[in-house]
């Protein structure tokens, strides 16, 4: 059994999705995270220990792979495939509610700015550690993410902005949200992002890669 | 005295044919992060599939205006045309002193890549999606290069030279700045529109503005300029 959930973590971690993936070339021809979560699943694991010890393990160690620079963007992507995949296997146990999300988190790139890969890497690893993602996309108003906040599912909002201009637009995000929501919560990031500069808009948290959001969210927001 | 050809208003807009647009695929792995020879094969694979794929997708444009040398002003942190000022901040200021007058210019590949990337993106292929939108990002890079030769040409006999181009959104010049940059071209300069909000469409599309003087220079390398420490080409030079 523990060795099915080694087998998850390992294929999401290379990134192999299912049986027909030729990558790793070493693992071409063996059933990948599809066939193994399914497998284990029909075997009597628990949804709950597939996600934990499985996919989210297999996904951690990307995450920290990433922070370190030791794998790219491309990595992340195949990586996320690979979870993607069999979370779709899992769907039916989080809408019974036998599997939690550890929480959801609000996510968009700020107003003026329509760069959306920093942003898709956070969302991506995040899910892979468990957290539900509400995705407001690109180019992102203060208003809508006030009106994404009031709907009260989520307690931590993620900006990302690549431009040092559109990275101003936080200040105003973080200000009206946090005018109406006090309690919420805001994790910044993007290319021109300081700590310093979050600090200075009220922002809680600065993140340079997504790996440190997922280790803030688990601490300060579940 | 300064050549009688920067002492003209001229405007110019050029098709750039798609087999003029050469990414080589060492250098996308590269641009992505990889080491030189060690991108990793199901990475190199798509990117071998879109390079092979990408050309007929393009619909690339570049253009400029080079503007008469009495019109254009060079201060500390400002540039000014006629009577419209660009607050571009002391960076690229710094960078534009010498200049004596100034060329704004647009460039895009138009939106096949950005739809291709888009279609693979919505179907959960996002690797795929990534490395057409890469792609795309080098590819108007290129029209950018191909528009910094033709300037040189243009201005080469007069001993004229140019600086490196600058965008609104980076080294601390406004994105919103486009709004003035856009006001001195004629509507849809090389099929580009300019939402209130200061985005480009087609997205693979780049605006900006170069130095044009006896005494400039371009340089290789931009980051020392810039303050941007986490920048992924930063990274990967």
């Amino acid at each position: 059994m523990i060795e099915l959930l080694t087998q998850i973590a390992d294929c999401v971690e290379r990134g192999k999705v299912d049986l027909n993936s030729k990558y790793p070339p070493d693992l071409a021809g063996k059933e990948g995270a599809y066939e193994l979560t399914k497998k284990a699943l029909d075997t009597g694991l628990k949804a709950n220990d597939i996600l934990n010890d499985g996919l989210m393990t297999g996904m951690n160690r990307v995450g920290v792979k990433f922070r370190d620079g030791k794998i790219f963007i491309p990595d992340v992507l195949i990586a996320a495939k690979a979870m993607k995949t069999s979370m779709e296997l899992l769907k039916p146990y989080f809408i019974s509610g036998e599997v939690k999300h550890k929480g959801s988190i609000i996510l968009g790139t700020v107003a003026g700015d329509l760069h959306d890969i920093g942003k898709n890497l956070v969302s991506m690893v995040v899910q892979g550690g468990g957290w539900n993602v509400i995705d407001l996309g690109v180019d992102v108003s203060a208003e809508k993410f006030l009106n994404a906040a009031n709907e009260g599912e989520a307690n931590v909002i993620g900006l990302s902005a690549l431009l040092t201009s559109t990275m101003q637009n936080m200040k105003g995000i973080v200000e009206k949200v946090k005018n109406e929501q006090p309690m919420i919560k805001f994790i910044v990031g993007g290319a021109p992002v300081t700590s310093k500069y979050a600090a200075e808009i009220g922002a809680d948290a600065y993140f340079a890669e997504p790996q440190g959001a997922l280790e803030y969210l688990n601490s300060e927001c579940v | 005295m300064i050549d009688p050809i920067v002492n003209i208003d001229l405007l110019q807009e050029f098709e750039i044919d798609a087999s003029d647009i050469q990414i080589s695929t060492e250098n996308a792995g590269h641009s992505l992060g990889y080491k030189l020879g060690q991108t990793p094969e199901p990475v190199r694979e798509i990117i071998e599939n879109v390079h092979s794929n990408f050309s007929t997708h393009l619909k690339a444009k570049t253009g400029f205006r080079i503007f008469n040398y009495s019109d254009v002003e060079f201060g500390k942190d400002y540039f000014k045309i006629f009577d419209t000022i660009f607050n571009t901040g002391r960076i690229i200021a710094k960078q534009l002193r010498t200049s004596e007058t100034a060329v704004i210019f647009t460039a895009t590949i138009g939106p096949g890549i950005e739809k291709k990337s888009k279609q693979y993106m919505s179907n959960g292929d996002m690797l795929e999606g990534y490395l057409w939108d890469a792609f795309g990002s080098d590819a108007v890079e290129k029209v950018c290069d191909i528009l910094e030769e033709k300037l040189i040409q243009v201005l080469a006999s007069q001993n004229l030279n140019i600086t490196n181009r600058y965008s609104p959104g980076y080294c601390g010049w406004n994105v919103t700045e486009q709004q003035k940059l856009f006001s001195f071209l004629p509507k849809d300069f090389c099929g580009i529109q300019l939402s209130e909000s200061s985005l480009m469409t087609p997205i693979k599309s780049v605006s900006g503005l170069i130095g044009v003087g006896r005494n400039v220079e371009r340089t290789e390398y931009q980051c020392s300029i810039c303050d941007i420490e986490m920048c992924i080409r930063r990274k990967t030079e």
